[in-house]
């Protein structure tokens, strides 16, 4: 492709604990606002975990009749913002018949998920499949009138980077005119919370909220759900400066790989994860040297940040003392599917705000991740053209996404 | 930050490309629930040799899957060295149903602390594709796709696409789902006659040799933007009809967006893999 044949991002719709916006979602990221909370949407006394970071209600698009927009289950009302408000930011909300839209969501437990809000309502979805055959990826297509092809996704926690990365692909075929791309996961229920807790992947900090999810710090006890999403609108660079677009970033390089070693642990050994950024970066065409900000997956739990500190020693080499890293789940949850999307907006507000982003409740690194040039507490002004995210999941799923400075 | 403009759609509606690789090896399964639940002590007799104790957590749509897959590495012209470096691409149905329907009902009962830590792992969208990368070694990417009544378009989708771009060497592209879909009770048991079946196809580049068909995808006008839901066939029907046309007839499938995926037998060579669990004579005598 040529350079101005690159993708890039013109429309972000998203909705978080600490935003339902690009700009409420950027300010609230750069002055260190946590959404993590004592979760009062349902009962949690006896929940090993009683804390994660929730959105609340999500607003109604414009010209969405409210009610039937409140009758939907959320996960629906999740996809349904992003995907319109990502549209509207793109300046898409009016558009040509005939424009291609594609459609590509990342949804790691949709199913479950609906079954469980439809279940708490008194329905019956989960004993009976035939009440629901479409899915959520299919309701937004429908409901917004798209004319591309449409795809769900998952690769469990890095599903967000996959959509990226097929949104981009469909888009190098011709296949679409635009996309939208991103994930969306309503994961904070009484089920989710109970699986997740039991599995001791959760902080137990139910005391402290807002100081419990600690990446990378040595008093780190596990991580903290969230709930949200973000949809992009993806569009070829030389369309979206024809029609005077605002280009929020380039999408520049993925990569993904498995580990074929356990469905919750991560490999211990991590050739793979090394093998998800190395092919991300030269995708990219980046060297370690250029990266300018690292969004790392770190969730907080004992296992995992050191895993992702060996990987990020291993691909940065000389340069893992230099190129500034953190972890923006302590702000704003894990999001499991959607953790990948929101934090690929995270990197855009790096590249448009020109700074390095922190890692909050980082008082005291581990020493097995001491190696690296963590950003602690407090976002740093710096000269940002290129950012990585990493976003491993369940499964052994490893992934890695390239965002630069729009071109 | 709005602009007033549009994008003009010239160039994508006459510029895009289609994709092509090769069918090297396929199987189908159909399993009873009884039969299918049976597996999860049937360790040793399936790829990787997982562990009773890992399978009886896995879904019966994944436990499908290892079936058809173990049936198919069989089938292969020029089988591989090894599965190291593929991916996999696992369309599923409503997985995960039956034990999240016991989920619920025992959370009802007994509250948050017999949640059993297995139901996310084992049963989200990516779980059938990591625990069969995990069976067979696969480093390649793996991910669930689809989820629905509408999802399997999805898998054609992906799997060619990822094919493409990634210089595998290979891709296991999996539809599994019980056909019917099951009505169950609240301890997650059909309450009806079913089974559960899987589709299991083993594709690699165009450029592959003696492979057994062609499968590619195109952009054409003329196909539908949106799709019916429910669709009408699953892709295990429509392979078996394929199968059944006696070589004749070209698989398509609609795909939405103006896609659609068409599979013909090579040219080449003729295959003379069976369908390794036929549901009808007539497969068999076409097999």
């Amino acid at each position: 492709m040529t350079k101005q044949d690159t993708v890039c991002i013109t429309g972000v719709g998203l909705t978080s604990s600490i935003g339902h916006g690009y700009e409420e979602f950027a300010s609230n990221l750069l002055s260190s606002m946590s959404g993590i909370e004592r979760v009062s949407a349902f009962e949690v006394n006896d929940h090993p975990s009683q804390i994660a970071s929730l959105i609340g209600q999500i607003p109604c698009p414009e010209g969405f009749d409210e009610s039937e927009f409140r009758s939907r289950l959320r996960i629906e009302q999740c996809g349904i913002w992003c995907a319109e408000s990502a549209l509207k930011d793109a300046g898409l909300q009016k558009r040509p018949d005939g424009l291609r839209i594609g459609l590509v969501l990342g949804l790691g437990a949709e199913w479950m998920q609906s079954w469980e809000m439809d279940y708490r309502r008194g329905g019956r979805r989960a004993f009976d499949p035939t009440e629901e055959p479409a899915g959520l990826t299919t309701k937004v297509h429908r409901l917004l009138n798209l004319r591309g092809p449409q795809l769900t996704v998952s690769a469990a926690c890095a599903s967000g980077n996959w959509a990226l990365s097929q949104g981009r692909r469909w888009l190098e075929l011709g296949w679409v005119d635009v996309c939208l791309a991103g994930a969306c996961d309503i994961g904070v229920t009484p089920l989710s919370l109970a699986g997740f807790g039991n599995l001791r992947a959760l902080s137990r900090k139910n005391q402290a909220p807002h100081a419990a999810l600690r990446p990378f710090d040595k008093d780190r006890d596990g991580m903290v759900l969230g709930e949200g999403g973000a949809i992009f609108v993806l569009e070829k660079t030389s369309k979206a400066i024809e029609r005077g677009a605002h280009r929020y970033a380039d999408v520049a390089g993925f990569g993904a790989t498995s580990d074929a070693h356990h469905m919750v642990i991560p490999c211990p050994e991590p050739q793979q994860g090394i093998a998800a950024m190395k092919q991300a970066l030269n995708d990219a065409q980046v060297a370690p040297d250029e990266i300018d900000y690292i969004n790392a997956h770190a969730t907080g739990t004992p296992v995992g940040d050191v895993c992702e500190a060996k990987i990020l020693q291993s691909v940065l080499g000389a340069s893992v003392k230099d190129v500034p890293i953190s972890s923006t789940k302590a702000l704003t949850g894990h999001l499991l599917s959607a953790a990948a999307a929101i934090e690929a907006v995270a990197c855009l507000v790096a590249l448009e705000r020109q700074v390095t982003l922190p890692t909050v409740n980082l008082d005291d690194p581990d020493p097995d991740c001491a190696m690296l040039n963590h950003v602690r507490n407090e976002p740093q002004p710096r000269t940002v053209d290129v950012t990585v995210s990493n976003s491993f999941g369940f499964g052994g799923n490893n992934t890695c996404l390239v965002l630069k400075k729009a071109a | 930050m709005p602009t007033t403009n549009t994008p003009n759609r010239e160039t994508a509606t006459e510029n895009h490309d289609s994709l092509e690789c090769a069918v090297t090896s396929y199987a189908t399964t159909r399993l009873s629930y009884d039969a299918v639940n049976a597996l999860r002590k049937q360790s040793d007799t399936l790829p990787g040799a997982l562990g009773n104790s890992v399978l009886r957590h896995s879904d019966e749509q994944t436990l499908t899957a290892l079936v058809a897959v173990k049936d198919a590495i069989t089938q292969f012209e020029t089988p591989p060295a090894d599965f190291q470096n593929w991916g996999v691409v696992f369309s599923t149905r409503y997985l995960g149903r039956t034990a999240f329907a016991q989920a619920l009902n025992k959370f009802a009962v007994d509250g948050p602390w017999n949640v059993s830590v297995q139901v996310v792992p084992n049963r989200s969208l990516h779980s059938p594709a990591s625990m069969l990368g995990l069976a067979l070694g696969c480093h390649g990417p793996c991910v669930g796709v689809g989820g629905g009544l509408d999802g399997e378009p999805d898998a054609w989708l992906t799997a060619i696409s990822l094919l493409d771009q990634h210089s595998l060497p290979g891709i296991w592209l999996v539809f599994s789902g019980w056909e019917p879909d099951e009505r169950i009770d609240i301890e997650g048991t059909p309450l009806t006659d079913t089974s559960c079946t899987t589709l299991a196809l083993a594709l690699q580049p165009a450029s592959t040799t003696n492979p057994t068909a062609r499968l590619r995808i195109v952009y054409d006008q003329l196909a539908p933007v949106a799709l019916e839901i429910p669709a009408k066939t699953t892709a295990m029907t429509l392979f078996e009809n394929f199968v059944a046309s006696g070589h004749e007839k070209p698989l398509t499938v609609m795909l939405g967006g103006g896609l659609q995926a068409e599979m013909k037998w090579s040219n080449a060579v003729t295959s003379t893999i069976p369908l390794l669990r036929p549901v009808s004579t007539t497969l068999k005598k076409a097999a």
